[in-house]
């Protein structure tokens, strides 16, 4: 068992302003701009946890493992939070000290002999769990801060919600119109501006926004095959993911119209009354009115864009061949050894719809690698 | 810190100066066929309706360099005076000026009229004296409003050399000129004529629209050429907020003002003609966008209104003519004789809303006059329909973002 204490702060974070030096392009004279504002305030980030571990063995080490549980505390974490921008117009948010929380966490370690002959098959399995929740926050005034949605990367302002969180906007797919209907004081609505501002206003007791879910996995592990006959070698390593959420992107018109990006969900959009009983996709608008900019973003943060993320993919298989396997004659210090490995193989399975890959919905996906090679010691 | 300051483009001069004024007040109409695309935002700031409007908007980009103001001035405190005088007391001075400028800039927009008998009961802005943004905003009232505003810019006259090495730089010019900008909005016209005067006798020349090197080449749409020999101080209105009113695409400038402009008056020449209505192109700012900075056509108008309003009718006329005469075309310049004082000080109005257009002055300009009794009376026509604005309506002061009111509990006009 043990037990630790830390601090941590971030280096950007400090109670002196932060400024980048630049000219302007008219007097030449040097500028600064500060970026980060002074917090006099600011404490340290700390946490404490407490682990407790066992290890065993079956006889032969058959079977093997080691099983972790842990606890968690953090005190005075940092958090993005909406302040009074009176003090300095340039964001209208600010990272400060904000939230306690408390985590709690798994880690098991196994691995087993599944054959031990001639021919070895050998799995080790990691499985990996954790929780977080926020346990105070400490402004009233963001306590139920819902102005932007949140995408899982600062921490969510409601006691007892995870740590990071995905929100959205509380949607009812489209009308028959084609526009994506939301929810106002508890009816359903398309005035999106008064939507965003009751949330704003009223946090979540203003009905318009719902939490999805966790925003980082809660069950998360590998699982290692290894096989060996003589002198070939094969591994197989899969990764899984399971419990949290992504929002996916979707088509936007002001993208298409203004970035000339397009969107594949463009093909799925809303063309005629009677659509929107089969698709999420709202019509095509002209963003030149600007009232349409509510209406984009709130599609693209409604409910209808987010899914369950969990996923199983192949992260690599090697395969090998030991040239000391075929002589007795080969010096014991030295080796030759032919190898064949492919990694980010993608994904074996999904839970969502949008056939998206949920850890990477807004870039590509690493490329499958594929290496063939031939390593000596001599 | 002379490098804080010294962020002209997107802090201090530039980003810049509110429009929420200049978009509420009557010198220019919304194409009729354009309103229906605007957005509620720009619908309601038009139409003179309360709107709940979020960040980014005027209040937080003028509370910018009153943050690199406040700063300075703290990092002063701790800085010796000895190690570099020069370089100190223009930090100094430059920060007081720029924390007057903005705060004078806020209190036209969100507060009411200065009303020497309601002054203290009036809400003013939230004059923030710090950089620590743990200090709760609140709001002070309309008398303490200006008198930081005076004080600020007292105490950094003491501080600026006579003229800035470049416009972007306050200096003691520019804070006379802003005194004098400042009395005249409180209707006090004897300090009005006083700073005005102080800062005429370090600046007094005009471009001549007749023919001048600061005129631009006559092929360019704009008028003028920027840093021209008028401008002490240069600012411009900011880009967000409502100013989007202002785009040539959607609004021309009002057509009772543009007749305004009597032949001979080498001002007509500001104005591009499209499918009838006028668009300005005279802004000292050499584009598109609103010069808002303090030059010396406003300061000649200053003084000349005060001098009227003392009586000295002489000296008006004087300021006047010296003004028109940069202004009509030679041979068509009549210089103006006073009939009355009410005559001349008529006159004296009329060129300054036709001097001054689109300088982010005239909201400021209604309300004072409203107090002296003008009764002028705005008016929108939306689909047909006639809206007002009733002289000395609350809707003066304009309304405060609404995430400020909720995060700081501050009152809404």
């Amino acid at each position: 068992m043990t037990y630790g204490y830390s601090g941590n702060l971030d280096p950007r974070k400090t109670p002196l302003p932060i400024s980048g030096t630049l000219t302007n392009n008219v007097t030449n004279f040097p500028v600064q701009r500060i970026s980060n504002l002074n917090n006099p305030s600011l404490r340290w980030e700390k946490s404490r946890q407490i682990n407790f571990a066992l290890q065993f063995a079956t006889a032969g080490r058959i079977f093997s493992g080691t099983i972790e549980y842990y606890l968690k505390k953090g005190t005075d974490l940092y958090g993005e939070t909406p302040y009074d921008y009176t003090a300095w117009g340039l964001q209208s948010t600010i990272t400060r000290n904000v939230a306690d929380m408390e985590g709690r966490g798994i880690d098991v370690s196994l691995s087993s002999k599944n054959i031990d002959r001639a021919f070895k098959w050998n799995t080790d399995l990691i499985y990996n769990y954790n929780s977080s929740k926020t346990t105070r926050y400490f402004t009233d005034d963001s306590k139920d801060f819902f102005g932007a949605v949140f995408n899982g990367n600062t921490i969510i302002p409601v006691v007892g919600r995870p740590l990071y969180a995905l929100t959205a906007y509380k949607s009812a797919g489209l009308n028959n119109e084609g526009d994506p209907l939301g929810y106002l004081d508890g009816v359903l609505s398309t005035d999106y501006r008064a939507i965003t501002n009751s949330i704003t206003e009223k946090g979540l007791e203003s009905g318009g926004v719902v939490f999805v879910g966790p925003a980082n996995p809660t069950h998360f592990g590998s699982m290692i095959n290894s096989f060996r006959w003589k002198g070939i070698a094969l591994s197989v390593n899969i990764l899984y993911k399971m419990g949290y959420y992504f929002r996916t992107p979707s088509f936007s018109s002001s993208t298409l119209i203004n970035g000339g990006y397009g969107h594949a969900d463009y093909y799925e959009r809303w063309q005629q009354p009677g659509n929107e009983l089969q698709t999420r996709v709202p019509k095509m608008v002209y963003p030149d009115y600007p009232q349409f900019s509510f209406r984009e973003n709130f599609y693209r943060y409604s409910k209808v864009n987010t899914a369950r993320a969990d996923n199983i993919r192949l992260h690599y298989i090697n395969l090998s061949f030991d040239f000391n396997s075929l002589t007795k004659n080969f010096k014991r210090t030295s080796s030759l050894q032919l190898y064949a490995n492919a990694s980010n193989l993608g994904l074996i399975w999904r839970a969502n719809q949008f056939k998206a890959d949920p850890d990477y919905s807004n870039t590509f996906a690493p490329q499958a690698q594929y290496t063939i090679g031939l390593r000596g010691n001599f | 810190m002379q490098a804080l300051l010294d962020d002209a483009g997107q802090v201090m001069n530039q980003r810049g100066t509110p429009s929420f004024g200049e978009t509420s007040a009557g010198d220019y109409f919304i194409l009729p066929d354009r309103y229906g695309s605007m957005n509620e935002m720009l619908q309601h700031a038009y139409n003179w309706e309360p709107y709940d409007y979020l960040y980014p908007n005027d209040w937080s980009i003028c509370y910018i360099p009153i943050y690199n103001a406040n700063y300075c001035i703290e990092m002063l405190e701790k800085i010796s005076h000895s190690s570099n005088p020069a370089a100190w007391d223009n930090v100094k001075g430059s920060a007081h000026f720029f924390r007057a400028y903005y705060f004078l800039m806020l209190s036209w927009v969100y507060a009411k009229a200065y009303d020497e008998s309601t002054a203290d009961q009036d809400l003013g802005i939230v004059l923030r004296l710090t950089s620590d943004f743990n200090v709760p905003s609140k709001r002070s009232s309309v008398r303490e409003s200006y008198n930081q505003v005076i004080a600020d810019a007292y105490q950094s006259i003491s501080y600026l050399p006579d003229y800035p090495l470049h416009p972007f730089r306050p200096s003691r010019m520019a804070a006379y000129g802003l005194l004098a900008r400042t009395y005249i909005s409180m209707r006090n016209y004897d300090s009005a004529f006083k700073y005005a005067d102080q800062y005429l006798q370090l600046k007094n020349d005009l471009i001549n629209l007749n023919g001048d090197e600061d005129l631009g080449p006559s092929s360019s749409t704009y008028k003028f050429k920027q840093f021209n020999k008028e401008t002490a101080f240069y600012t411009e209105m900011n880009a967000n907020g409502t100013i989007s009113l202002l785009l040539a695409s959607r609004s021309r400038i009002d057509t009772s003002l543009f007749a305004a402009y009597e032949p001979g008056d080498l001002r007509r020449t500001y104005f591009r003609m499209q499918n009838g209505y006028p668009i300005y192109s005279g802004s000292y700012s050499a584009g598109s966008r609103q010069f808002t900075g303090i030059a010396t056509d406003e300061i000649y108008l200053i003084r000349a209104e005060s001098n009227c309003r003392k009586g000295h009718l002489e000296e008006a006329l004087a300021d006047l003519n010296s003004l028109l005469s940069h202004r009509y075309e030679t041979d068509l310049f009549q210089p103006v004789r006073a009939s009355s004082k009410e005559a001349l000080l008529n006159r004296i109005l009329l060129e300054r809303r036709k001097e001054l257009l689109m300088r982010g002055i005239r909201w400021s300009d209604v309300k004072r006059l409203n107090k002296e009794g003008r009764n002028i009376i705005l008016n929108r026509s939306i689909n047909g329909q006639i809206i007002s604005l009733e002289p000395n309506s609350s809707y003066y002061a304009l309304p405060i973002p609404l995430d400020v009111i909720q995060l700081t509990g501050i009152e809404q006009n």
